[in-house]
């Protein structure tokens, strides 16, 4: 694919796949972060 | 090339006036001095976050490591991808809200504080100071690169030409380093990368012409094992270049700072969000634009120019001029960035802290100004004499900052058992074992990234020195009491929307 | 005795007493919601730069108010701008000691120094000149106890802490 070789583009592709889950993830763990806003 | 330096100076020129434009429009200059502080939204945040990635490295190590290596310089990008939100995710609001319970000011004072022990501030700053300085010189070094290959001068004269301007910047830095105008830099940054990419992608007949253009160069580039596949099945590195920017970013000084300022958590999520979306979109384009420099500017004596070479080649003349300038810009805001950094180390964190009693705030300025021209000169001086490439200074200077500090900031959150000892037993074999393995070029020996060993030894360290002191040093009540305020995200069901503040019952009225 | 005049508070006698029952919903209280003040000392520095791009300051004021006990200072408005008079049963003032004084100054100048290092970095030249020291500047909060607690709400964010109440002879187990 693209002309490059298959273990390249398979970690060209799981690896910022690894990292859209985490921060999605990241971003719904994380809804109560709103409760430790400071006002000041 | 004329052109080009016209549209540089030109840029130059209107972030100036923008500048001050911004600093006379925010009127109330003590905005600052105001008990309610301004928060910018997400968007902002990320990208000032970003800026730290998009420094000198990005243009010129970056690239010259696709010129070098192809798509083994891929495992740098991977892991960078995900340094933002990693450190955000592990750090960011433990970090904040601890440090607001133990009153740390500086990220340096903040190990003292946490780990109770003065040896800790003192050793945290030499081995900052180095890192620090390590990472200017990159910086130095890439300006006088950029600068050499836009405008055609000698390599020394625009090095002199880049420090000098970087150093001036630092000095002034209060009337340009306003939010506007880095985030007004990090966008045509962005802009300049995506369109230098696809011109390139557009010189060489699209992805897939591209890709086969090179294999008929040499195939082993875009496997990602390097030019001779000289890394094939050496795990060891592979894993070492992809944690140096993404967990090594959790040591770096004037990074961890930030995680000071956040006074909003929920934006800090937000700014994670757009953190990785910008990163998937910027970072590996340079590693694919040095590759692929190959085939547009082939044999170039210079790796480190590649990209700016391709520009030139591929850009419309006044377009080389604002990228460059903005490069140039993003240059100057990281190398002032760390100035600044070091010149608060010394000052306060060192001098102030060890060596004078009685200090005055001029005494602390002064001493702050001579560390940056004493570390701008020594940069400049070792830059003209031997000039390492901007690649080695930034994998050296991550590589050493991890190692040394990513378990000492981690820990400081995660484990209660962490303690002096063991922080400064971290901190010592973190940093020697790195900086002994890179020097020594063990990590072509052993097949064991000077990162991976060190961030391995340096975390061992911390857990046998912390668990054999336990009963000699132990963590002192207030301080669990603190890391578990901090690990709290205080909600509670039936006053959900008002919050417990412990540092109030300081303020009950004495007897009762 | 000169009148004493405290910040003016935020949150109403009424918000207060909605938390402290929210807080509390067994309402065995031994000592019902009342004003209660904090003592935090303010300092009052000019700000002299004659020269160099700072310059436009010069002469402006800056205030930080600086929490005794804590030891922690936040730059700060005009505190005299919005405050009511109080009863003087209420606020006791001891005097600082000059140790204590100069050492509070101190920690305030800190505080000023690094807001305003944040705009104006090193080419700066420019001192703080202590203009003025308010010994008192009197933070309101409200107060309450039941029979085994302590409350105290923050009279100006609305933030509130409690403590257990000590045992006969035993310090209160809330650390600040």
């Amino acid at each position: 694919m693209f002309g490059l070789p298959g273990f390249t583009v398979l970690v060209m592709t799981v690896i910022p796949l690894f990292w859209i889950i985490y921060t999605a993830g990241f971003y719904f763990m994380t809804r109560d972060w709103a409760n430790a806003d400071e006002e000041d | 090339m004329n052109i080009a330096v016209a549209f540089l100076i030109i840029y130059f020129l209107a972030m100036i006036l923008i500048g001050i434009w911004a600093m006379k429009k925010s009127g109330n200059d003590s905005e600052d001095f105001l008990l309610a502080g301004r928060s910018l939204g997400p968007a902002v945040t990320a990208l000032r976050l970003q800026s730290s990635s998009m420094s000198g490295y990005m243009f010129a190590g970056a690239g010259s490591l696709g010129y070098s290596s192809g798509y083994f310089g891929m495992w740098y990008a991977l892991g960078d991808l995900g340094g933002g939100v990693l450190n955000l995710s592990i750090i960011g609001r433990r970090m904040r809200k601890l440090t607001k319970i133990l009153g740390s000011i500086s990220s340096i004072e903040y190990l003292e504080n946490r780990y109770q022990s003065s040896a800790v501030r003192m050793v945290a700053s030499i081995l900052a100071l180095g890192g620090l300085f390590l990472y200017l010189m990159s910086q130095f070094i890439a300006g006088g690169a950029g600068l050499a290959s836009v405008t055609g001068i000698s390599f020394d004269i625009a090095l002199v030409i880049a420090v000098a301007v970087i150093v001036s910047y630092t000095f002034l830095g209060g009337y340009l380093a306003v939010a506007y105008t880095d985030f007004v830099q990090a966008i045509i940054m962005l802009i300049g990368m995506v369109w230098i990419l696809i011109a390139t992608l557009q010189a060489v007949g699209g992805l897939t012409a591209g890709h086969q253009q090179i294999e008929a160069i040499n195939p082993n580039l875009l496997t990602m094992f390097g030019a001779d596949l000289e890394y094939q099945n050496q795990w060891g590195l592979i894993i070492g270049a992809l944690l140096i920017f993404s967990i090594g970013y959790m040591g770096w000084p004037h990074v961890v700072v930030s995680h000071m300022a956040m006074k909003k958590p929920s934006v800090s999520r937000m700014a994670g969000v757009y953190s990785t979306a910008f990163n998937l979109l910027f970072i590996p384009a340079p590693y694919l634009v040095g590759l692929l420099a190959l085939i547009v500017v082939p044999n170039l004596a210079a790796p480190e120019q590649a990209i700016f070479e391709v520009a030139k080649t591929v850009l419309p003349s006044f377009a080389v001029g604002i990228v460059m300038a903005a490069v140039m810009a993003a240059i100057m805001s990281t190398a002032d960035a760390l100035l600044l950094q070091a010149s608060t180390i010394a000052s306060r964190d060192l001098v102030g802290r060890f060596f004078l009693k009685e200090v005055s705030e001029n005494t602390l300025v002064k001493v702050s100004r001579i560390t940056v021209l004493v570390m701008a000169l020594g940069g400049l001086t070792m830059a003209l004499l031997q000039p390492p490439s901007v690649l080695f200074l930034a994998t050296f200077a991550a590589t050493v900052l991890g190692a040394a500090f990513a378990p000492a900031y981690i820990c400081a959150v995660w484990w209660r058992k962490a303690n002096k000892v063991g922080a400064l037993a971290s901190m010592l074999v973190g940093s020697s074992v790195s900086v002994v393995w890179k020097l020594g070029d063990l990590g072509a020996v052993t097949g064991l990234d000077p990162m991976l060993i060190g961030i391995v030894c340096s975390t061992v360290a911390m857990i046998v020195g912390s668990l054999l002191t336990q009963k000699s040093h132990p963590v002192s009540a207030h301080i669990l009491d603190a890391i578990d305020s901090a690990a709290s995200v205080t909600s509670t069901r039936s006053t959900r929307d008002v919050k417990e503040d412990i540092d109030l019952s300081a303020q009950m009225p004495e007897g009762g | 005795m000169p009148q004493q005049k405290a910040i003016k508070a935020s949150v109403t006698y009424h918000e207060a007493l909605e938390l402290a029952q929210k807080v509390f919903p067994e309402k065995d209280w031994t000592r019902t919601l009342e004003p209660s003040y904090y003592r935090l000392t303010g300092v009052v520095f000019r700000v002299s730069s004659p020269k160099g791009p700072s310059r436009r300051l010069n002469g402006q004021l800056i205030r930080v108010l600086v929490d005794p006990r804590t030891r922690r200072a936040w730059t700060s408005d005009d505190w005299n701008l919005s405050s009511e008079p109080v009863d003087s049963d209420l606020v006791q003032e001891e005097p600082l000691d000059d140790v204590e004084r100069q050492q509070l100054v101190k920690i305030a100048q800190e505080a000023a120094y690094v807001q305003f290092l944040k705009h104006y970095r090193l080419a700066a030249s420019f001192e703080f000149l202590l203009e003025h020291v308010q010994e008192a500047v009197w933070k309101p909060n409200w107060y309450a106890e039941t029979r085994s607690h302590r409350l105290l709400i923050d009279g100006i964010t609305g933030r509130y802490a409690t403590a257990t109440k000590p045992t006969a002879g035993v310090s209160p187990t809330s650390v600040p």
